[in-house]
């Protein structure tokens, strides 16, 4: 994805086609459940795409493996073949291979070996024995094709005016394979029209003037027709069917797919003859060229194909710098407002106030753009887990719920790593084999579940197993063992819990590929910090284990508690606050070896915020703790005072100030002067170890 | 965003870039001594405004200012040149650049005892940095040049921001 061809064309290729192999997983595992004649017609169409325009922009290595892929599916589509779990495990296999091929960005050396790697020359004998064999005689078989219109499985006569404009070739391109791709479809003429070239000595030869007419005859629906042009947005496009009337049966002609996908006129015509087709239907080539006359045609398709209009593609930096243009308003706005305040003028502030709504409505407005559903995160875990539980040997079943939730761009892209790892770790340490969960009474199918709601600006997903749930003494021997723990310390089941995000932590007795190797959950951790998110575990033993992610929905505006600590303000991300305490300072000199703070029943350790960031603090003899939840537990941070909440817009510190810390960025506040970001997670990563942190329950 | 930061003018910040082997220099003034550094990347002149100090920030960068709505570093130019910070001398100006720094221009700022003037230097006449009287880190200069009124010591602006050099 990262590597970006300066070819806008092949680069939106590219895109699309990504897109299209991600749904195409998706579409693949629903067929395990249920393979309805929509699905298969939609898996084909997808396979259709990739394979027609893979071969226009360069991609003929990934075309030519499609074409396979696609041709065994074809079977399945018409019925000759049924779904059972060893053909969607060889479409899965076959997907992922599109997808490598893809990412070597075109063809060359690369797409060369790994097309003739063994896994490739697996997998293309795998859907050669699937079309090998194809139950029943070809022409009697009547396509059901459910999906497209009555009538469609029989042969129509198509005419197509097909004239790129000038800079199709410059943009890559390949008007001559996108003519192979369409008179694959069925019997074609082919004329090419030389009516616009200029003179030798105007000709440009990087231009394309030259233009194409089509007559096809084909059972193939208009869809199939446009699918060929789908790159070709700026050509001129005309498809017009001719004598709607005059429909051929489909037991005369021979099925389109047989004929010579090389098919030229000379080729066309015989074919035709071959066919037994009347000729007249057919006609000439020079009278393709002509426009359908009225009566022939239906008016109205004439029409040039193309996407219909209806979303707009735009980079995600683009969105990015409208945000950040935004974020720049949301702070003007702020001092513009306290300006007019201290103007105290009734008619600026009523345009004040249509600024400021206007204001809020446009940031709405930004934010909802990039938010996606978190379904396209959940898609691609029930392969994980489908793969996983055959290479483990257990049965498991995914549930996914609330998929509709939606999370900001940013968010989404980085949650799906962590996600795998909580997963592989459900599925590896958590769900028992078969026959200890007969044992425990269980069912042998594991469950997993992993659900996703919002509350408030946050969304929560939970991921719950029905597996043996964590154990608490192995965790509390390994936490001796590496010194994370003292041997005669008493530490509550929350304490244990939280153990596992320590990095380097791994309970599993023998290593797995799948996990084991103690990055998993401490990886999770860092991400999820990172996402100014918090995680939670709990577990019982025997019954299962629930890990719940806390995330804010978007990342480019927060919730934030301006703290003040002598002069300086501070912004605590309220998705991290807990509670918010007064004390006196003797009780916390009194406590001061070990500064815990009682809570109602629960000590809290505290730390002086100014000195963890080296800060002056008025310290008078009245503070406030602010108690945060941090990856190692509950915490409080103690402030001069608390100055309320508002919207941050969160910028980024440059390259002078990135690494540090216990920052997670800064702000500018209302009367202009810059807040900084506390960033609750390496706050005490840094200053802290894990002994330091200490968190014991009252008796 | 331009409250309490006017654009404090320089003579001849405003005049056209010379030709040929000529540079624009922007002379400015840290305890008593005079340097410059190529006007072409100076963005604006401005009056101190407030600083905002960063926890466990660099010693050559601790603090952040507010420039028209962009969060800026305040680069500590006394601390990159090794100039004691106690000489009771008080910033007039913060000058105020863009920077390239890994592919993205970053705004920076820094606080001089003065900005003096803008002058067009012949690159031909500046006269390397004699080693042995070098008071600066020597990396850091990249030759010296004279007017009416005395030595100009002419900075790398690369190199006097590389968050790595100073790291180092």
């Amino acid at each position: 994805m990262d590597s970006t061809t300066d070819n806008p064309a092949v680069d939106s290729f590219v895109d699309e086609a990504r897109e299209l192999l991600e749904a195409l997983e998706g579409q693949l595992l629903d067929l395990e459940a249920s393979a309805t004649s929509e699905q298969l017609d939609a898996v084909f169409r997808i396979l259709h795409t990739v394979k027609g325009s893979g071969a226009m922009f360069g991609f003929t290595v990934l075309a030519g493996f499609t074409h396979h892929f696609e041709e065994a599916f074809d079977h399945l589509r018409k019925g000759r073949l049924s779904v059972d779990l060893a053909l969607v495990d060889l479409c899965l296999n076959a997907r992922d291979h599109m997808i490598a091929l893809l990412d070597l960005g075109g063809d060359g050396a690369e797409a060369t070996a790994l097309a003739g790697s063994p896994e490739a020359a697996r997998i293309l004998e795998a859907l050669s024995r699937l079309t090998g064999n194809p139950a029943g005689n070809e022409t009697a078989v009547v396509p059901e094709a459910a999906g497209t219109a009555p009538g469609c499985a029989a042969l129509r006569r198509w005419q197509i005016v097909f004239r790129p404009d000038r800079d199709a070739l410059r943009q890559g391109m390949r008007p001559d394979l996108l003519i192979d791709e369409l008179t694959g479809l069925g019997q074609a003429e082919v004329r090419l029209d030389t009516g616009s070239l200029p003179l030798l000595e105007a000709l440009d030869p990087e231009e394309c003037h030259l233009a194409w007419e089509i007559t096809l005859l084909t059972d193939r629906p208009r869809a199939d027709i446009e699918g060929v042009f789908i790159f070709a947005d700026d050509a001129s496009i005309q498809i017009t069917q001719a004598d709607p009337d005059a429909v051929i049966p489909d037991a005369v002609i021979p099925e389109a797919s047989t004929m010579s996908p090389e098919a030229g006129p000379a080729d066309g015509s015989a074919g035709l003859a071959d066919g037994a087709a009347p000729a007249d239907h057919v006609a000439p080539a020079g009278q393709a060229a002509e426009p359908s006359t009225p009566g022939r045609a239906p008016a109205g398709l004439v029409r040039a194909t193309g996407r219909p209009a209806e979303s707009v593609r735009v980079p995600s930096a683009k969105l990015d710098r409208i945000m950040d243009q935004l974020g720049e308003l949301v702070i003007a706005q702020a001092r513009l407002n306290q300006l007019a305040s201290e103007v105290a003028q009734a008619e600026l502030e009523a345009v004040v106030e249509t600024v400021e709504r206007l204001v809020t409505g446009l940031r709405e407005e930004m934010l909802s753009i990039r938010m996606l559903p978190i379904e396209g995160v959940f898609g691609k875990f029930r392969r994980v887990v489908r793969d996983l539980a055959g290479e483990l040997g257990k049965e498991v079943d995914l549930l996914t719920t609330g998929g509709e939730t939606e999370l900001d761009k940013t968010v989404l892209d980085q949650l799906s790593e962590p996600l795998v790892h909580m997963i592989r770790n459900a599925m590896d340490h958590g769900i028992e084999p078969a026959a200890a969960r007969a044992a425990a009474g269980k069912p042998a199918l594991g469950r997993i579940r992993l659900d996703a709601r919002q509350e408030g600006g946050e969304v929560l997903i939970t991921l719950m197993d029905d597996g043996r749930g964590l154990d608490l003494e192995a965790i509390r021997a390994k936490g001796i063992d590496r010194g994370l723990i003292a041997p005669d310390a008493m530490p509550s089941e929350a304490e244990l819990q939280r153990l596992i995000f320590t990095p380097g932590f791994s309970t599993a007795q023998s290593l797995s590929s799948v996990s084991g190797r103690g990055v998993g959950m401490d990886a999770v951790n860092t991400t999820v910090e990172a996402l100014r998110g918090t995680i939670d575990v709990t577990s019982t033993r025997g019954r299962g284990t629930r890990v719940t992610l806390r995330l804010p929905m978007t990342m480019a505006i927060m919730d934030g508690l301006l703290v003040r600590l002598g002069t300086t303000v501070l912004v605590i991300p309220l998705a991290v606050i807990e509670e918010c305490v007064e004390m006196d300072v003797p009780e916390a000199e009194r406590a001061s070896g070990r500064r815990t703070l009682q809570i109602r029943d629960t000590l809290v350790p505290f730390v002086a915020l100014e000195e963890v960031l080296d800060l002056q603090a008025d310290a008078a003899q009245r503070r406030r703790v602010v108690v945060v939840r941090t990856g190692s537990g509950r915490i409080g941070l103690m402030v001069d005072d608390i100055l309320g909440q508002n919207q941050t817009v969160i910028k980024p510190l440059g390259a002078y100030h990135r690494d540090l810390p216990g920052l997670a960025g800064a702000t500018i506040l209302g009367d202009g002067s810059i807040a900084l970001i506390i960033d609750v997670g390496t706050l005490f990563r840094s200053t802290l170890g894990p002994d330091d942190v200490p968190q014991r329950t009252a008796a | 965003m331009s409250m309490g930061q006017p654009t404090v003018e320089v003579d001849g910040l405003a005049a056209p870039r010379p030709q040929g082997a000529l540079q624009t220099l922007l002379v400015f003034r840290l305890a008593e001594e005079r340097f410059a550094l190529p006007v072409d990347d100076v963005v604006e002149v401005i009056e101190p405004t407030s600083a905002t100090p960063v926890p466990h920030g660099p010693p050559h960068s601790r603090m952040l200012v507010n420039v028209r709505g962009v969060i800026t570093p305040l680069i500590d130019l006394r601390q990159r040149l090794r100039i004691p910070p106690t000489d009771g001398a008080i910033a007039n100006r913060f000058v105020v650049l863009d920077i390239l720094l890994d592919g993205t221009t970053q705004r920076i700022a820094f606080a001089a005892d003065e900005v003096e003037t803008v002058l067009e230097a012949d690159g031909t006449a500046l006269e390397p940095m004699p080693r042995l009287a070098s008071r600066w880190p020597a990396t850091l200069v990249q030759g010296v040049c004279r007017d009416a009124v005395g030595v100009i010591f002419l900075l790398y602006p690369d190199r006097l921001f590389d968050p790595a050099d100073m790291a180092g």
